[in-house]
């Protein structure tokens, strides 16, 4: 009995009889999904030209800030936003010598000359390489799975960094060659490796790391509030059946058997398409038109889950939330609906070109907006939320703050080994725009070795040469440890706190005193903030 | 507002420390007498938490003679009648004090849900943060002390913040949590890393600039910020040298170390008890490992060999000392395990019928609640909730479960879900 395949009332379930049967030859199928494939690419394309960033992020503006600025609406000052767009893009604080070379520049042209220079620097695709592989394979973020995804990051950098398209980075993941040497220090099979390799796991994981989509509430029953059947999410694992080359020829499609029962299911799109699954498709074919279907399906889930978690990166909260159940019914509609649609579109009309997105976004008018609270306000917006920095970004912006060199990934990368690693691990949170800082979190950047050998000049190269800086007056010294950790110019009741305590202390070493500042100061809010 | 009441603390605090500012010798000496040990008035709740969802049915409510029984047997307590595993002497021997809920029935069969419903008591809903008990206990006590008043020992939280209540009422996690290296040795791993307790000029000095820069910020109210000062605000007063003794094992006898047992979750039995002595509202201590798809019966029985020896310790110390009356010790999971036995000597997910231990302040000890089907598949007696389970627990430690605390959403939520109603036999 096929109560999988039998099963055809709920809307997203119905589809005409020669889909539910496969009666279309296999060579036939293949080539339609595969021109389908060449015919979106070919459009994609066609438009690739028109989408500028420039463009991006004027329609951003036209859905999120219909007064013009001054009309209630005010924007952070030029160092603020220097600080929010380097730790976006580059994972860390601005270096003290970037806070001064932006002072140096022109006002009106500074904060696109430093969109460009982050950009095209390697430090930017190393960030982002972070923030797609947490989207994508969670996993590795629990001890379980730090060691299997070093590859992945290591691939994922080089990828992005060679200008990959974001639709050739899912197809590469998603259709990979999984019997291919399994030593490879680097490729994308950690996604596989961190799913078990299992068909459910991977199906649920897919879903939601390229598609937006829950289906996991569906492996074990039929939610009552949820769109997906426990049948549609183990036609959606089918296309990630093991098979072995006995069972050919087939006379169909492989099947996978709901767990402790009789039904057996074949792989189906979760929406109607004209696509059909080849019945003679080995493991990779069927994960192929897996993704061509991604590609084509209608309700363009796969660029929009793109650009709503492309969004969080740099503005906490998604466009939609929560991320990974774009199908909800509340999620159709509304001024939140209309902008990932548009974007969507423009991702896709893009030729799916990341870069450009990024460019759109951080040129936006709702980037430069002032942060306040994290509660969720409707558009237009007026601020965003405050967001707590990654691991990655408190450890990178330490070092900087510090002047010691940032940890390279393309070169010596010591993966989960790294001092960073297990550092970002300690300090890892979920989501940015609700981090939650521990006892322990405390205990460790207050107390910590890493924190406390930057407060002599031996471990701080930045303190070391501020030492040397006899010449400098008092009130320059303690600006320049507000401008190297804050990234702004000390305030004149800062300022006087500091100047108080320099003097109540007279019997400690000028190196004390300044490395108590710096120490002081990374231990605010402010420092552990994106604001 | 649910922030605000966390800003007029940190304020607070921040005087606090101001004031301190002078002394170099001694950490909040206004504060201090607080953490060290007196007579104490308010409950505890010290939850041992088997994490992975424990064979219920191969601990409290054995079924021998049936083929779902597996292998174990069963033997005799203290108590007439109430007969456990055989892998659980000790506990047998203290029976008097605790008692045995044989009805538990649940809806949640996957781990992640079931932790966040069983710690909560409640479904989740919509954008509403709802506190774990921990939190809620604590927030009820609001004890002034400088040691955390929910401290999580062994484990990872599965509800890691303060929900609506706010993030000092976050608990402080300790042996177990991200990032920790996988190390065994429970001496090592029950360490509070990095806490520091002697203070130099150079520390005095630093401190007191980092709380007079806080009073000069310009960085406004926020749900992050709150986080970030509060737990910055909790870690110094745990560096005040008496609260930070709480966490020192070293001190207690060798005697006593060895009777706990000398494993992680042993020496956080122990621990929990230092901390309930000194006023701690809620402890959580972990032990994991209960997820047994297969080969549950080896692994069962070495787990209910830690689980008796922690336990029956912490039941006899706490007797010993006179706290047991004003602590109540839950012991449960997240649900059972199904009463049958799959193909690989194991058993799978099951919320239908379980039970859970407890015992101490206004429980009545020596009790059987509810019965299960000689197959253990069956309920054969009125089911006990999560929310009934929650009611009782608060009502042992004198709280109204009916109390109502303001959520982020503006709406008011009980201690316990209305829908539950305390177990008329166990109070």
């Amino acid at each position: 009995m096929n109560r999988c395949q039998d099963f055809s009332g709920r809307r997203w379930r119905r589809r005409p009889a020669s889909l539910r049967h496969g009666t279309i030859a296999g060579a036939g199928s293949s080539t339609v999904w595969l021109l389908v494939v060449f015919v979106v690419i070919v459009t994609a394309r066609a438009y690739a030209e028109e989408v500028t960033p420039a463009a991006v992020a004027r329609r951003i503006d036209q859905h999120l800030m219909p007064k013009p600025p001054g009309e209630g609406v005010s924007f952070v000052d030029d160092p603020a936003f220097l600080r929010r767009l380097t730790l976006d893009l580059a994972g860390r604080i601005p270096a003290v010598s970037e806070v001064y070379e932006y002072f140096e520049q022109d006002t009106g042209a500074r904060r696109h000359t430093a969109v460009r220079r982050l950009m095209q620097s390697g430090i930017y695709y190393r960030n982002m390489t972070t923030f797609w592989r947490r989207s994508w394979v969670p996993q590795a973020d629990t001890r379980e799975f730090a060691a299997v995804t070093d590859g992945f990051e290591v691939w994922l950098f080089q990828r992005l960094r060679d200008g990959a398209r974001y639709d050739e980075l899912v197809a590469d993941i998603l259709t990979q060659d999984r019997s291919a040497d399994g030593s490879a220090s680097s490729g994308p099979r950690g996604f596989y490796d961190a799913n078990l390799a299992k068909p459910e796991n991977l199906a649920a994981s897919s879903s939601r790391a390229f598609m937006g989509l829950n289906l996991d509430c569906a492996q074990c029953h039929n939610h009552p509030y949820s769109r997906w059947t426990r049948e549609q999410f183990w036609q959606t694992a089918a296309f990630f059946a093991v098979l072995s080359t006995q069972d050919l020829p087939r006379s169909g499609p492989p099947k996978i058997r709901i767990p402790e029962t009789k039904t057996e299911c074949e792989p189906v799109f979760l929406t109607p398409t004209d696509l059909r699954v080849p019945p003679d498709a080995d493991s990779l074919g069927l994960r192929q038109t897996l993704v061509a279907w991604m590609k084509h399906d209608g309700d363009r889930w796969m660029a929009k889950n793109a650009v709503n978690r492309l969004w969080s990166h740099f503005f906490g909260e998604a466009i939609i939330e929560p991320m990974d159940d774009l199908s909800a019914h509340d999620a159709q509609s509304g001024p939140r609906a209309a902008l990932l649609d548009d974007l969507a579109s423009m991702f896709i009309a893009s030729g799916y070109d990341l870069d450009v997105m990024v460019e759109g976004i951080v040129s936006s008018q709702p980037y430069r907006l002032p942060s306040a609270t994290a509660s969720r306000s409707d558009y237009p917006l007026t601020t965003v939320p405050i967001r707590g920095l990654t691991g990655e970004q408190l450890y990178d912006s330490l070092q900087v703050a510090a002047g010691l060199p940032v940890e390279r990934m393309d070169l010596g990368f010591r993966g989960s080994r790294s001092p960073r690693r297990e550092f970002a691990s300690r300090f890892y949170v979920e989501r940015t725009h609700g981090a939650e800082r521990s006892i322990t979190q405390a205990l460790a950047l207050m107390n910590g070795s890493l924190v406390n050998d930057m407060t002599t000049a031996k471990g701080n190269p930045f303190l070391a040469s501020l030492l040397t800086s006899a010449f400098m007056r008092p009130d320059d010294q303690i600006d320049t440890v507000f401008l190297a950790v804050l990234s702004r110019h000390a305030t004149a009741a800062e300022t006087e706190a500091v100047r108080k305590h320099f003097n109540d202390n007279p019997a400690l070493p000028r190196e004390d005193r300044l490395g108590g500042l710096f120490w002081a100061l990374v231990n605010t809010a402010e420092f552990s903030t994106n604001h | 507002m649910p922030h605000s009441r966390l800003s007029r603390r940190s304020m607070l605090r921040g005087l606090t420390l101001g004031a301190w500012g002078g002394s170099t010798t001694s950490w909040l000496p206004t504060l201090a007498e607080v953490a060290a040990e007196s007579p104490r008035k308010p409950k505890s709740v010290i939850l041992i938490w088997l994490n992975g969802g424990p064979s219920t049915i191969d601990l409290w409510d054995l079924k021998p003679g049936h083929a779902n029984g597996g292998p174990f047997r069963e033997i005799a307590t203290t108590v007439p009648g109430m007969r456990i595993s055989e892998h659980l002497p000790n506990l047998a021997s203290v029976a008097s004090e605790f008692s045995i809920i044989r009805s538990m029935a649940t809806r949640e069969g996957d781990h992640a849900r079931a932790r966040v419903a069983s710690l909560t008591g409640y479904t989740p809903q919509g954008a509403i943060a709802f506190p774990a008990i921990g939190s809620l206990v604590a927030h009820e006590f609001d004890i002034e002390s400088d040691i955390p008043a929910y401290v999580h020992i062994g484990g990872e939280p599965a509800v890691t913040g303060g929900g609506f209540l706010g993030p000092q009422y976050a608990p402080f996690v300790i042996g177990g949590g991200r990032g920790r290296a996988a190390l065994e040795d429970a001496n090592v791993r029950l360490k509070v890393d990095d806490l520091v307790t002697d203070v130099t000029p150079a520390r005095g000095y630093r401190l007191r600039l980092l709380t007079d820069l806080r009073s000069v910020s310009r960085m406004p109210s926020a749900p992050v910020v709150d986080s970030l000062d509060s737990a910055r605000e909790r870690a110094l007063r745990l560096m005040n040298p008496k609260a930070a003794a709480a966490f020192s094992l070293d001190d207690e006898k060798p005697s006593v170390r060895e009777a706990y047992g000398t494993t992680l979750f042993g020496q956080g039995c122990l621990l929990a008890r230092r901390l309930v002595e000194r006023g701690v509202s809620f402890v959580e201590v972990t032990l994991d490992g209960w997820d047994t798809h297969a080969n549950n019966f080896e692994q069962v029985k070495t787990l209910s060999q830690q689980l008796d020896r922690g336990v029956a310790s912490l039941f006899k110390d706490l007797s010993d000392r006179g706290l047991l009356s004003d602590t109540l010790v839950v012991c449960q999971g997240e649900f059972g395990r199904t009463p049958s036995i799959n193909g690989q000597g194991g058993r799978d997910h099951w919320p239908a019928t379980w039970a859970v231990m407890l015992g101490g302040a206004g429980v009545r000890g020596g009790e059987i609640v509810g019965r299960t089907s000689a197959d253990g598949t069956r309920l054969e007696s009125d089911p006990v909730r999560t929310a009934d389970l929650m009611a009782t627990v608060f009502q042992g430690i004198g709280l109204d479960p009916r109390k109502q605390n303001m959520s982020n959403v503006g709406r008011p939520i009980r201690l316990a879900d209305p829908e539950g109603t305390p177990i008329k036999e166990l109070l």
